[in-house]
């Protein structure tokens, strides 16, 4: 019988990476294939799903067997992995580059060399890398893999909730006072969606803010929505806002529930992204399922997951991003111009397939990887199977360039 | 937050200071400031050095032990590392970065004295010339070991000065309380730059607060040079975007900083409404004092029953002081000697968001 078991570090039950192995483990079962997730530590949340690693066996590769590790951060599991014999798969969801974390955490600066040290040591070991994005693709070619391809995470638009489109049209979310994307209304809401983490730079959000109310709207808000993962920086957050005195404008509503996220985006006029460096970036494919018009520095994977669907900055400026979130606030066609082309861009991330391609690739892998050739995997330098390239959905081709700004 | 300057991109400086206002609270300061970073690198080019008490030092070469008492002059015997502390330190400072430091320094010595041996003995150095070469290496090896070190200097400084200003901030137990009330409007600008203008001394005339500046580009665009003050940066911001001169930070502080009898003439405003009735007092006695004989003291004061009105809860409750009535500036300045004491009549503020009274009065010659 085929097998693809899973290793996790830590399955939690709310973050991507979590989501994404149980619902491969659901799919890979519909398939008939024998799956389970193998975890160092476990989760009271999951420990109903999930067994400890040292039930995994000896080890000795079988016939149709396959390990994929679910690769995010550092952990044990890498060397115990690299010490078996089954064919592997390592499903790349990103390392953040230590140096961000550097200042704000010695810790966990060391904690991600470790992991990029770890992912080298697997790069000889495994048959395939997986990346969530082109960009993460990368990271597996210098680390030294071999094949590799780019899938985005499992996650589905009919069953998410954060994925649903709203009820209301565009520009018809009623508020008080105003309506969603009327010109020169005051009081905008900028929302951000993401771990409080160095590399979200969330302070740069912060600074678009303070300029957006010092040049077009002294009532603008952000909210930031996200679980403080690294809390120095969290702290330092919450100070440089009192800083600014934007204690009124600025609210850090922590890690909140999916039908509560569905609501913030619902209430936003703008997604936000300023981060310094992203694997996928979830939040950004969520606000455009749901008609929110993103506005996104140029940085890691942003600009071939937006791709289109949004406005990318080139440049990292404060009065540069608050111009541009003006636009989509005060010009109401540009605002709907941007919407309808995310929600293009939704599209033709096919996000709903894209479980189903993994689970090709997996079982691929366990007949022995003779049909790895037709399902997008590249070898060596040569970058195929991007997202938003053709063989994983194709493209929104949304020209949407404003001044001094790639849309 | 006041809308403003729409169209004109704030200075890029300002962005700057944004940054570097929130980089001051990375606990770790940059990633190149990291004393495990330096110290590290230290280890990594030279291998360990610890006190002898604690490790006889390797391959029976000269230990470095920091309690060691500093070697006569003359002698061929480096300076002991306890030389390092010329002055009390604090402990911490003293065990995070001196008693770690001082092998270094130690060492560093060592290879000034080495590279001294080498000049003298060139001929046979030149002999030796693969083993000057590590030398040499080593030499540069442990310059740019001290530069990690010096950064660590600087970075744990950084971090008192940001410890000192958060302490600073915690006993204060509301901040930026001037934020409550929002800065005069410019209904009064008028009148008053006409009466300023005809009444003004020798030297520049300062306006605290000035609020966004209108009175004092009205006073400059007629030929008085005048400067304000307003303890709000963005406001204060907003005045220098229509080219007023602005000092930015309290009123107190600022007037403190000027020459005695060295203003032209002074209106007080904004600060006057919000602040005790004893530190009215002091404000009143330090800006006579800075105030030239002769020249005038205008007081901008808010009606204080529309200010009951106008005011916030918050700002009501919080506040430590309240607007006084025109009669008591009037009683006020009287009692401080000021002479031809009287109000603005011209200047009710018609117009204006929340009435508003002038006193004015001119100090004796």
């Amino acid at each position: 019988m085929t097998a693809v078991h899973q290793l996790v570090p830590v399955l939690h039950a709310g973050d991507a990476v979590g989501q994404h192995a149980m619902a491969l483990q659901t799919m890979l079962r519909s398939r008939g294939a024998d799956s389970e997730i193998f975890v160092e530590l476990e989760d009271p949340e999951t420990v109903g799903v999930t067994r400890p690693v040292r039930e995994l066996g000896s080890g000795g590769q079988r016939a149709g067997e396959v390990l994929v590790y679910q690769f995010a951060t550092a952990s044990d599991l890498a060397g115990i992995v690299a010490a078996r014999d089954e064919p592997l798969v390592v499903n790349y969801h990103n390392v953040t580059p230590p140096e961000l974390f550097a200042p704000w955490d010695n810790e966990l600066a060391r904690h991600q060399v470790r992991a990029r040290a770890e992912l080298s040591l697997l790069a000889g070991r495994a048959t395939l890398g997986v990346a969530v994005s082109e960009w993460n693709r990368r990271d597996l070619v210098e680390a030294g893999f071999g094949a590799t391809v780019v899938l985005p995470p499992i996650v589905s638009r009919t069953t998410s909730v954060r994925l649903e489109a709203p009820a209301a049209a565009p520009g018809t979310v009623a508020r008080e006072g105003a309506d969603r994307g009327t010109v020169a209304r005051e009081g905008a809401r900028w929302l951000s969606v993401g771990r409080l983490a160095p590399n979200k730079a969330l302070e740069d959000a912060i600074a678009g803010l303070l300029a957006y109310r010092m040049r077009w709207d002294p009532r603008a808000e952000l909210l930031v929505v996200g679980k403080p993962a690294v809390p120095s920086y969290a702290t330092a957050l919450g100070s440089f806002v009192r800083e600014l005195g934007l204690g009124d404008a600025v609210r850090f509503a922590g890690k909140v529930g999916d039908e509560e996220l569905a609501r913030a985006y619902d209430d936003a006029d703008v997604l936000v992204v300023t981060s310094e460096h992203e694997g996928f970036c979830l939040p950004a494919v969520e606000a455009m399922a749901r008609r929110v018009p993103v506005v996104a520095y140029a940085q890691g994977a942003l600009p071939e997951v937006v791709d289109g669907g949004g406005v990318l900055l080139d440049v990292k400026d404060p009065i540069s991003l608050s111009d541009a979130v003006h636009r989509l606030v005060s010009d109401q066609d540009r605002r709907a111009e941007v919407v309808e082309a995310g929600l293009a861009r939704v599209g033709a991330l096919d996000l709903e397939t894209a479980g189903s391609r993994l689970v090709d690739l997996l079982l691929a892998v366990a007949e022995g990887g003779g049909a790895l050739g037709e399902t997008g995997v590249a070898g060596g330098e040569e970058p195929r199977g991007a997202v938003g390239s053709p063989d994983v959905g194709g493209r929104a081709a949304g020209d949407l360039a404003v001044d001094g700004v790639s849309g | 937050m006041p809308r403003s300057a729409q169209g004109t991109p704030p200075p890029a400086e300002l962005w700057s200071e944004v940054a570097a206002a929130f980089r001051r609270h990375r606990p770790q300061g940059s990633h190149r400031w990291n004393f495990a970073g330096a110290f590290a690198d230290l280890e990594r080019r030279f291998g360990q050095v610890r006190p002898v008490a604690e490790d006889p030092g390797p391959q029976g070469g000269p230990a470095i032990n920091a309690s060691e008492e500093p070697p006569a002059a003359g002698t061929d015997e480096p300076p002991a590392a306890g030389s390092l502390e010329p002055r009390p330190v604090h402990s911490v400072f003293r065990r995070q970065v001196l008693e770690r430091l001082a092998p270094w320094v130690d060492a560093r010595a060592r290879s000034v004295a080495t590279e001294v041996v080498t000049e003298a003995l060139a001929e046979p150095v030149r002999r030796l010339d693969g083993d000057v070469r590590r030398l040499d290496g080593g030499v540069l090896g442990l310059e740019s070991g001290m530069a990690s070190a010096v950064e660590a200097f600087r970075f744990l400084a950084a971090r008192l000065e940001t410890l000192e200003s958060a302490a600073d901030r915690r006993r204060s137990p509301v901040d930026a309380i001037e934020w409550l009330v929002p800065p005069a409007d410019d209904a009064l600008t008028g009148p008053l730059c006409e009466w300023l203008a005809a009444n003004h001394g020798h030297g520049v005339v300062v306006h605290a607060e000035c609020g966004r500046g209108a009175l004092v580009e009205a006073l400059g665009a007629v030929g008085v040079t005048t400067v304000g003050i307003e303890p709000r940066g963005l406001v204060a911001y907003e005045a220098s975007v229509r080219g007023a001169e602005v000092r930015v930070g309290p009123a107190d502080a600022a007037i403190a900083e000027m020459d005695p009898g060295s203003a032209g003439g002074m209106v007080l405003s904004g600060v006057v409404d919000r602040v005790s009735v004893d530190e009215l007092v002091r404000l009143l006695a330090l800006a006579t004092s800075r105030i030239q004989p002769g020249a005038p003291l205008v007081v901008v004061g808010t009606d204080p029953a529309a200010a009951r009105d106008v005011w916030g809860p918050v700002a009501w409750d919080l506040l430590p002081g309240r607007p006084l009535h025109p009669e008591t500036w009037e009683e006020l300045l009287a009692r401080g000697g000021y002479e031809d004491v009287g109000r603005l009549e011209d200047a009710r503020g018609a117009g204006s968001a929340v009435p508003q009274f002038v006193v004015k009065g001119r100090r004796p010659a």
